[in-house]
């Protein structure tokens, strides 16, 4: 049984008089542990299509059933604590709270979820240790560098520890190097704790690291195909 | 969202806007610290006032000429010479008012004292009673600190003696011995008997700037009336206040053939009476006054919610951001609220100890400087309603702007640039 699961979605934005449709008629399944890239240049809907993966958006047509549930039946609450719980997020643009440190940007997921308080500062502190961050652990996260950044936001995404990370072009504002670094970080979530990463991208490098590519154009999904030779990251290459 | 966490998440967001916030609660301040003093003042004043009327005694009963002023436009100024010595003399006999304990008619009037070359202007207060020595004393509660009142003696015989008050005296004769020397009062020598100590205000009556001379002589030889001012009825006991007003209404109309109440040439006012009217009117006073600090209240109000509108815009994107990580739209709405709740609530304990600082000033002052025994009250019922409303007034301009937090989608407020 797939883990999310699209048929027939479409999505069109209305703005005044204009329509404009970023999705049509995709459908697509993903299973539980896989790594899926999806790739597209910009304006093909990949963006779209994630946000309403990751429960942030609605289609405007079609189902998604997420766990095997019609997302449909959730309400607005519902879909909160499931984005708390079951999902994290990672995005392009880190959207960390630039005045606060790295523990309390790693706390947040936290105020909103069901874990006891006692567990809470333990819990931020395994997060951030797992992304190498333990010496930024009271810094504000405005003074980190970009790499620093996105893996804040990663441990922020992991803290909960949630079976599906949504990373939308993560290594879109990092120089290679600290990409290297999240894809890394990236992978071996996948690999050795088994949580199901679904990769926004545009760069096919970057695409290679996960088992599956799906390419988007146009709102349609052009090519859904395994990955022949996946990349391996290492964050120090020689 | 557990409540701790949402009042330091809002305490976190108040503190990155530090200067806007401490703008923002200024109205707050503003309006709480301006209820908060004339609370405390009206109160002051209040007790101030209600502490001169108790000074005569709560079982004293006033029998003034005139009519009863109906409203404003109605001054009582009809009939100001109804009370006879025919009504003195019914109201004096027990058969008529079996529980008055003492009676006192008064008669006062301005005039013009002078010893050697010295002059002065003061109330020439005529009192006394024909029977009983000491009225004077018994009812307004002074005493003379040298020599003493005149007698009833001194009374029925018309006798021209004097008691100075304590300003009186200073201003004839300065630090030299008073007792025994002869002043003029209205041309007629009158001879000091006794000397009152400061005493301030009692009641209507400044003593310290009064002479009391008995009331036969002053209706005779100074005043030239022959009528009486008031009759001060004392009670025997509390419970008998409303029974000896009524005795003497009776007897006075009785005396005035007068059937119909409404058309009495007098009236009789209780300390009762006249303490609650004090109350009445300082209240009012005291409401007026913070129904127009509240405006500012109001105004205040409305600057919260403008500040929270704009706060809510600019922070979109964390708005998008904590809902995508999980926060349900209660939380949202708690955030904010909260948020301008703590903003308000803060400005209202600051504006509570301004207001109790301002008031505290303001007794010092009128102590010291005006010498008037002012007590300084903490303004408890001000601070639990000035708390209360500004908490009121976060929650009332607090609840729209966070609304539009808490209905923005994820994804729209986390796309919002």
């Amino acid at each position: 049984m797939a883990l999310l699961e699209v048929q027939n979605l479409s999505k069109t934005y209305r703005d005044e008089e204009t329509e404009t449709l970023a999705l049509k008629n995709v459908n697509l399944s993903i299973e539980e542990g896989e790594f899926v890239a999806i790739m597209g240049p910009s304006g093909s809907g990949k963006s779209t299509l994630l946000h309403i993966l990751g429960l942030l958006d609605e289609p405007t047509s079609g189902t998604y059933r997420f766990k095997n549930r019609d997302t449909r039946e959730y309400s607005r609450t519902d879909l909160a604590r499931i984005r708390n719980r079951e999902i994290g997020f990672v995005f392009q643009a880190f959207n960390l709270l630039a005045k606060s440190t790295t523990l309390d940007n790693v706390l947040l997921p936290l105020y909103y979820s069901e874990v006891n308080d006692s567990l809470w500062q333990e819990r931020a502190e395994k997060s951030i240790a797992s992304v190498e961050l333990s010496h930024r652990m009271h810094y504000k996260t405005s003074k980190l560098s970009g790499g620093e950044k996105q893996r804040v936001a990663i441990a922020r995404a992991l803290v909960n520890n949630p079976p599906i990370i949504f990373a939308d072009e993560p290594t879109g504002n990092l120089d290679s190097r600290s990409g290297q670094a999240v894809m890394e970080i990236i992978q071996r979530l996948n690999e050795e704790k088994g949580h199901t990463v679904i990769l926004i991208t545009h760069e096919f490098y970057t695409a290679e690291h996960a088992q599956r590519i799906i390419k988007i154009r146009d709102g349609e999904i052009a090519s859904d195909e395994k990955v022949a030779h996946r990349q391996r990251a290492t964050a120090f290459k020689k | 969202m557990k409540f701790n966490h949402s009042v330091r998440t809002a305490l976190t967001g108040l503190h990155a806007n530090r200067s806007r916030s401490a703008l923002t609660i200024l109205g707050i301040v503003i309006g709480i610290t301006a209820i908060i003093l004339i609370v405390s003042l009206g109160k002051g004043a209040q007790t101030f006032i209600l502490g001169q009327i108790q000074g005569i005694g709560s079982k004293t009963i006033a029998v003034i000429p005139g009519r009863q002023p109906t409203g404003p436009s109605d001054f009582a100024n009809v009939f100001l010479d109804s009370l006879k010595d025919r009504d003195l003399k019914s109201i004096s006999n027990k058969a008529n008012v079996p529980f008055a304990e003492n009676i006192m008619p008064v008669v006062f009037g301005t005039t013009r004292l002078s010893f050697g070359n010295e002059t002065y202007q003061a109330t020439v207060l005529g009192a006394g009673n024909d029977e009983k020595d000491n009225v004077i004393g018994q009812v307004f509660d002074v005493y003379p600190s040298t020599g003493d009142f005149f007698t009833a003696t001194d009374v029925k015989s018309l006798e021209k003696v004097a008691v100075l008050g304590d300003k009186v005296k200073k201003e004839l004769f300065g630090s030299e011995e008073a007792l025994g020397q002869k002043v003029k009062i209205s041309n007629t020598t009158f001879r000091i008997v006794g000397i009152l100590p400061k005493k301030g205000q009692v009641s209507f009556f400044n003593f310290d700037d009064m002479v009391l001379v008995p009331y036969t002589t002053a209706q005779q030889y100074v005043l030239g009336k022959k009528y009486f001012d008031r009759f001060i009825v004392t009670a025997d006991k509390e419970e008998h206040i409303s029974r000896t007003v009524r005795d003497v209404e009776l007897t006075i109309r009785a005396n005035h053939s007068i059937t119909d109440p409404d058309k009495d040439d007098f009236f009789v006012e209780t300390q009762a009476d006249i303490a609650e009217r004090l109350r009445v009117v300082t209240n009012a006073l005291t409401a007026f006054l913070v129904s127009v600090a509240a405006i500012s209240l109001f105004v205040g109000g409305v600057g919260i919610m403008n500040i929270m509108l704009v706060s809510v815009t600019e922070r979109t994107k964390e708005i998008g951001l904590r809902k995508a990580i999980g926060a349900t739209d209660q939380d949202i709405l708690t955030q904010f609220l909260f948020e301008a709740i703590i903003l308000t609530g803060i400005g209202g304990v600051i504006g509570i100890i301004l207001g109790a600082f301002f008031s505290f000033t303001a007794s010092l002052l009128l102590t010291r400087i005006l010498n008037i025994s002012w007590t300084f009250t903490f303004p408890y019922g001000g601070t639990l309603i000035g708390l209360t409303v500004s908490i009121g007034i976060g929650l009332i301009f607090g609840i729209y702007p966070a609304r539009q937090a808490a209905k923005k989608n994820p994804i729209d407020a986390l796309r919002y640039e």
